[in-house]
């Protein structure tokens, strides 16, 4: 107990910190939203707008330290303002709009790279030297390290644009969101494939490696070669013995992926105009959009922060060590 | 291990039913009932269609909320819209405008001089709404007055004949709905009341949503409404263009070759020319305030290849007056044109002479040396990712050092681009001159000293920061002047002393981009019938295009 609630303590102080930088960063990157707005549509503004619109947007010239102050207290309050590059939108309502295609998109993909990596590391091993094993490694490797906004470009090209086996975008095909029945779930997924099959595709090599070098090391045990002496299947020692062991490495690897599901999607949701939060960051970030652009970083900031919590704690249920002598 | 799975793909699941369980409700009317185009950028759309946002939601000034007149860039006229005639007083002191019979917003409610007043009001009081004659009050206005239901009338503090302009293209908002509203700039306006085409919100997703008709509109239509699509890039909205997803709008690199081909009996484009690119130099910079060293620099660079790379070929070199031809036919002085034809044609020798005789002498590494001792060494910059200006620019630079003026290509992001130039904190730059009505604004914003900001402070017009008080002078003249014989001399005037002065150096006349699928939808301003521009981005210029449309029949 006392292990958690130090960890808990240090995760609270990480968020503080990553809320005092998530003010401070975007003060730092060159421009001002007024004049953004301003030259995007200077056609019917006139310099003396500007500052009405400063006025009207909130942003006022006080010293960054009062802002701060300002800021912390409503972001305690959860209110996150109004965003600039969709005024006179909340921010909230930006965020909600697209959290969860974002969260969709990102668990199917981790998820399919968890167990089907998994799945194949563990046949790798187990049929260790096999043409498999030679195989498998590398090609995964190779894929994963190609330039994934080409490599995502070339796959809309080929399967959404010229063979048109997948929708050219959105995540459904009607304009307002299906009914959760048989035909609009079978919809959904259908828009889901194209996206979540390229991260999966670039995703897929560590989830492998790791887990065929962990069933390897788990493979040369003494436990597994007793079992197989007594006389246990083969199939059987894989799954219950060696697969649940050598699992341990890709379900800590798994909090991470689950924790960077916002931030590593972007250019996915970008090529396959995906309607998730990767393009309202992009467009936060060139517009200027300091209040979405806080509330994003938070988000992904804070969804990192309760993954790894959450290893952590479940370190506690696996590994023993953790619970007596409180060191990981 | 095996819980926690099952508790994310639940969780999974339930983001989605959450979705659904918000879904509204409605009819949509048929997907290929409706012509489909390019939302303003991106996707996450909220449900926001307040018109007075800088940000505003495509549709609400190009279907939702109307002007009182429409300046057609296409045809140079202003045309009637919801006010049919205007008329000066002999002091050019008040304006009068006459207002349409028979217009009835989309809630059925009678639309009258009441709602222009309150709309007027509305923006004097709130500074942070923005629209075309935002700041008037402050400027040339006093006051808004209905004489009758049908008649309002604009009184001047001072005469100003150009803010005609600015006052009927303003769009007329409600009285009836915004009078209660309690906070009109955080307005978001869910569900709009409009005079225009299409009002009806019938499908509303995250990436998409559908407007559908008014059905109170004053003109026919034979349309039912838009379709408004979300794309993440442009390779996105090229793939749906040549598909031939999208009915209007889109922009694909050299449509000659990469789009008409695909279907040559249905697929076109229009690039009517009604701007001009210029390069800017920041007269507050030493040798670049010297009007020598511009008109060299402008004699130095190759206007054709820039066309020819940058916009396949489909523009023309600008003209010494920095006024796109096609608009402004009727204003264009000949002779100016004639006189200034040498600094804006490629002449590298009679550049180098002009800077020999100047006395800017070459140092020792070829590069020339101001009168301040400094190399004219300059940077130019441009956002990267826009192609067109980016292959100028390097053209520039290239050209620029033929003639020993050192100028290095810097790619920035488009914000800090617009804050350097917003802020005359930059040596060398793009810029582009604003559609309007009459080249009164180009002139203002180029070298009027009304329109120079200091440096350091953010002024979305003069970024070279030049200013003669001669202009000034004509300028006003032109304000006061309700004669066309009058203002077309002035003009002439200033044509002759931006040709002489080159404030701005022009390069080429800016293409607007514009192609049309009518495989489902005919009536699309083109070349052979150049009714409105073909140009999505252009304000109300859509609304001159939705009453030509058609379905076309099967």
């Amino acid at each position: 107990m006392y292990y958690i609630a130090k960890r808990l303590a240090f995760y609270v102080l990480a968020a503080f910190v990553a809320i005092t930088v998530n003010f401070f960063l975007p003060r730092l990157t060159p421009g001002d939203p007024a004049s953004t707005i301003v030259a995007t549509y200077s056609t019917s503004l006139n310099a003396e707008s500007l500052a009405a619109l400063k006025a009207a947007y909130g942003l006022t010239d006080e010293p960054l330290l009062q802002q701060y102050v300002t800021y912390l207290g409503n972001v305690l309050r959860g209110d996150f303002g109004r965003s600039l590059s969709n005024f006179p939108a909340p921010v909230m309502a930006v965020i909600g709009a697209g959290f969860g295609w974002s969260i969709l998109l990102g668990l199917t993909s981790v998820l399919l790279s968890f167990v089907l990596g998994s799945v194949l590391g563990a046949i790798a091993a187990w049929r260790r030297g096999g043409w498999f094993d030679r195989l498998t490694p590398p090609v995964l490797l190779f894929l994963g390290s190609f330039p994934y906004f080409f490599l995502a470009l070339l796959l809309f090209y080929v399967f959404c644009f010229k063979l048109g086996w997948f929708p050219m975008g959105n995540a459904y095909s009607s304009v307002n969101p299906p009914a959760l029945n048989l035909q609009g779930i079978g919809d959904i997924l259908m828009h889901l494939i194209a996206p979540a099959f390229t991260i999966v595709l670039v995703s897929l090599g560590p989830w492998t490696l790791n887990m065929r070098n962990a069933m390897i090391g788990v493979l040369s045990e003494d436990y597994l070669t007793l079992a197989e002496a007594k006389g246990l299947k083969p199939r059987r020692v894989l799954l219950s013995h060696a697969v649940r062991t050598a699992l341990l490495p890709n379900i800590t690897a798994l909090g991470a992926a689950v924790g960077a599901v916002f931030s590593g999607q972007l250019l996915t949701e970008i090529v396959f105009t995906y309607p998730g939060l990767g393009y309202a960051l992009m467009r936060a970030v060139s517009a200027v959009d300091y209040p979405l652009m806080q509330a994003l970083f938070l988000i992904i900031t804070l969804s990192v922060l309760a993954a790894n919590f959450l290893v952590d704690t479940l370190y506690v249920l696996l590994d023993p060590r953790v619970r007596t002598g409180g060191e990981a | 291990m095996r819980t926690s799975l099952r508790a994310l793909a639940l969780g999974a699941l339930a983001s989605v039913s959450a979705f659904a369980v918000t879904a509204p409700a409605l009819a949509e009317v048929p997907l290929d009932q409706l012509v489909r185009i390019v939302a303003e950028g991106g996707n996450s759309f909220t449900r926001t269609f307040n018109p007075f946002s800088p940000t505003a939601r495509w549709v609400s000034t190009r279907t939702m909320y109307e002007p009182l007149m429409i300046q057609n860039y296409a045809t140079g006229k202003l045309d009637p819209w919801l006010a049919t005639a205007y008329e000066w007083s002999a002091d050019a002191l008040s304006l009068t405008v006459t207002l349409r019979d028979d217009v009835k917003w989309s809630d059925g409610q009678p639309f009258s001089a009441d709602d222009v007043v309150f709309t007027f009001e509305l923006m004097k009081a709130n500074p942070g709404l923005i629209g075309p004659a935002a700041g008037a009050f402050g400027q040339y206005l006093s006051s808004v007055e209905a004489v009758d239901a049908k008649t309002v009338k604009f009184t001047f503090s001072s005469t100003y004949t150009p803010g005609l302009y600015s006052l009927v293209d303003q769009f007329i908002v409600p009285k009836h709905v915004w009078k209660d509203v309690a906070d009109p700039v955080t307005f978001e306006n869910p569900d709009p009341v409009g005079t225009g085409p299409f009002t009806t919100i019938d499908a509303f997703g995250t990436d998409r949503y559908q407007v559908t008709k008014n059905p109170n509109y004053w003109q026919p239509l034979n349309i039912e409404g838009v379709f408004v699509q979300g794309f993440n890039g442009n390779d996105q909205v090229s793939a749906a263009t040549l598909s031939g997803n999208l009915d209007w709008g889109g922009l694909v690199p050299d449509p000659d070759v990469t789009f008409v081909p695909l279907d040559p009996e249905h697929f076109g484009y229009w690039w009517p020319r009604t701007s001009v690119v210029l390069l800017l130099a920041n007269t507050t910079d030493g040798a670049l305030g010297d009007t020598v060293v511009r008109k060299a620099m402008s004699m130095a660079l190759d206007r054709q290849r820039m066309i020819n790379t940058g916009v396949w070929g489909k523009s023309v070199a600008a003209n010494a007056t920095g006024l796109p031809e096609a608009p402004f036919k009727d204003w264009l002085d000949p002779k100016v044109i004639e006189a200034g034809a040498s600094w804006v044609s490629m002449d590298p020798d009679a550049a180098n002479k002009l800077l020999d005789e100047a006395g800017y002498a070459k140092g020792a590494d070829g590069i020339r040396v101001g009168k301040d001792g400094k190399p004219l060494k300059y940077d130019i910059i441009v956002p990267s990712g826009w192609n067109d200006w980016v292959s100028a620019c390097q053209i520039v630079a290239e050209n620029l050092k033929d003639i020993g003026i050192d100028v290095t290509l810097r790619t920035t992001t488009a914000d800090s681009w617009t804050n350097s130039t917003f802020t005359g904190q930059f040596q060398l730059s793009l810029g582009t001159a604003q559609r309007t009505a009459t080249p009164f604004e180009f002139y203002r914003n180029n070298m009027a000293t009304t329109s120079v900001k200091p440096v350091g402070e953010a002024s979305p017009n003069n970024q070279q920061r030049y200013g003669d008080p001669k202009v000034d002078e004509l300028l006003a003249k032109f304000a006061g002047s309700t004669d066309a014989a009058e203002q077309k001399a002035i003009i002439a005037e200033l044509e002759g002393m931006f040709s002489a002065a080159a404030p701005a150096i022009p390069l080429y006349e800016q293409p607007d981009w514009g192609l049309y699928n009518t495989r489902r939808f005919t009536g699309f301003p083109n070349e052979q019938d150049p009714y409105a521009p073909l140009s999505l981005q252009m304000t109300n210029g859509p609304l001159l295009v939705w009453p030509h449309l058609a379905r076309r029949a099967d």
